[in-house]
């Protein structure tokens, strides 16, 4: 009897390309909140580029035929999409996983039961804070009530049910009461995470950075709320890489596992990987699934060890963290190619801890998420 | 190893849980933020696994599917296996 976990493809990808497991597809960058630490690219995409219907579904067809597991519908809010329950019923009819990540606002019990009826299967709504002036001012939209009467209606479904809150400076404090006000809420799961410093969230840093007396604090904290909920909610966490020892393994390794198709069909292997530059995306309005996973420029650039340098490359550890982010060497350092910074082997990391010490004095103003195309 | 679970204890997939089955002895069980291969016996287990049948039943199916495998060890097995999900929270009892 034999019982393993699915993701532990370990044979360096130079020898044969990984399977691609997870689908992000973010449906639309259309979005009634503009959070201060959205991973959305500060250029989105406008409405009338987006993919349409049919062009989902081919693609969803052609990632079931790859072998994906996950399909996570996202944004943008994806219920800015009329079409979303189409989505969400193709994606189970090609026996997809489908994940619903939303903010929650233009959900009704209405719409929620259609969702179910087509195949939904997961739901993850965001909470920004226990405090709803704050939880408001963070989202830049009156969302927060609303939020909370909506988790009363997802629990009457069959759908499993995750909150997921971001923490950082502003609101760690309370940390305590969001994890109450997130249990209260009875989901199957929550997801706490420190904001990683991309996008809008890279724009906001210096008010969004917590302290070490706030990471600290928050480590301990979570950990015991792990073991009181234990058996019932699991609680999973992000911890803060510019705190970390380590980079984290970034979307399981540069085209390893994951692909986001955007909302206007260039395939991305992270969201954040528009950034670097050099990079081009190919998309699904002229590429297969398979020819954009396999023979793309843009996910061979990183895949694998064979693009590492020093000290990646004779690191004990680089099957296992790929070196880091990508997008963040490019980031911090200028250079795509070098070791993420937040790693202590990093001749840059000491630029990170600097940015970490100075974190407790700055208070610039917000600069919301909107919507200014390219 | 904790007290072993009763024979009649029911067990059925968490909400947002799903087997999907890859061929005869090799299958996916789906999960909210991942999934579990299951193999062999893991994966005949799991295809039992439907809301309906006893701890017991499921581990007397076993044992007339595997005639030359010692039977005691076998539902030993099958409790060890459901447990180990149930402590993952994929599944949970009806009971």
């Amino acid at each position: 009897m034999e019982l393993e976990v699915s993701q532990q493809e370990t044979k360096s990808a130079t020898d044969s390309i990984p399977g691609l497991l997870s689908l992000v597809a973010e449906v639309t960058h259309r979005c009634p909140l503009h959070c201060v630490y959205c991973s959305n690219p500060l250029q989105m995409q406008s409405a009338n580029r987006e993919l349409h219907t049919d062009e989902w579904v081919r693609v969803f067809q052609q990632a079931s035929a790859l072998g994906v597991l996950h399909l996570h519908l996202t944004g943008g809010e994806p219920l800015a999409r009329e079409d979303i329950t189409d989505l969400v019923r193709v994606g189970r009819e090609a026996n997809l996983y489908v994940n619903l990540i939303t903010s929650g606002l233009g959900l009704t019990a209405d719409r929620l039961q259609e969702l179910q009826d087509a195949g939904l299967e997961h739901i993850q709504l965001s909470l920004q804070d226990a405090d709803e002036q704050k939880a408001n001012e963070f989202a830049g939209a009156r969302a927060h009530a609303h939020k909370l009467k909506l988790a009363a209606m997802i629990r009457k479904l069959d759908i499993a049910f995750t909150v997921n809150v971001v923490v950082h400076r502003e609101n760690l404090d309370r940390l305590e009461s969001i994890l109450a006000l997130a249990e209260e809420l009875k989901p199957q799961r929550i997801e706490v995470a420190h904001v990683q410093y991309y996008g809008w969230a890279l724009t906001n840093r210096n008010r969004l950075m917590p302290t070490p007396t706030q990471v600290e604090k928050s480590v301990r904290l979570i950990a015991e709320a792990q073991s009181r909920l234990n058996g019932r909610i699991q609680l999973q966490a992000v911890l803060p890489d510019y705190y970390a020892r380590y980079p984290k393994t970034c979307v399981g390794g540069w085209g390893r596992q994951m692909m986001l198709i955007d909302p206007i069909g260039q395939a991305l292997p992270c969201h954040a990987a528009g950034i670097i530059p050099g990079l081009e995306f190919d998309s699904v309005r002229t590429h297969s699934l398979q020819w954009l996973w396999e023979r793309s420029p843009a996910f061979n650039r990183f895949r694998g060890s064979d693009w590492m340098a020093q000290p990646c490359s004779d690191c004990d550890r680089r099957e296992i963290d790929f070196g880091g982010c990508r997008c963040q060497a490019f980031q911090l350092t200028g250079n795509a190619a070098n070791t993420d910074p937040a790693c202590s082997l990093s001749d840059k990391h000491e630029n990170l801890v600097a940015i970490t010490q100075a974190s407790s004095s700055n208070t610039s103003q917000w600069v919301y998420r909107v919507l200014a195309s390219s | 190893m904790s007290e072993p679970i009763p024979d009649s204890r029911v067990p059925r997939l968490a909400i947002g849980c799903r087997v999907r089955t890859l061929s005869a002895d090799e299958a996916m069980l789906l999960v909210p933020e991942g999934a579990l291969r299951l193999k062999g016996a893991a994966s005949e287990i799991i295809g039992l696994i439907d809301g309906h049948r006893s701890v017991g039943a499921i581990a007397v199916l076993l044992q007339e599917r595997h005639t030359s495998s010692d039977a005691s060890r076998i539902s030993v097995e099958v409790k060890q296996f459901i447990e180990k999900l149930h402590m993952r929270s994929v599944l949970n009892y009806k009971d």
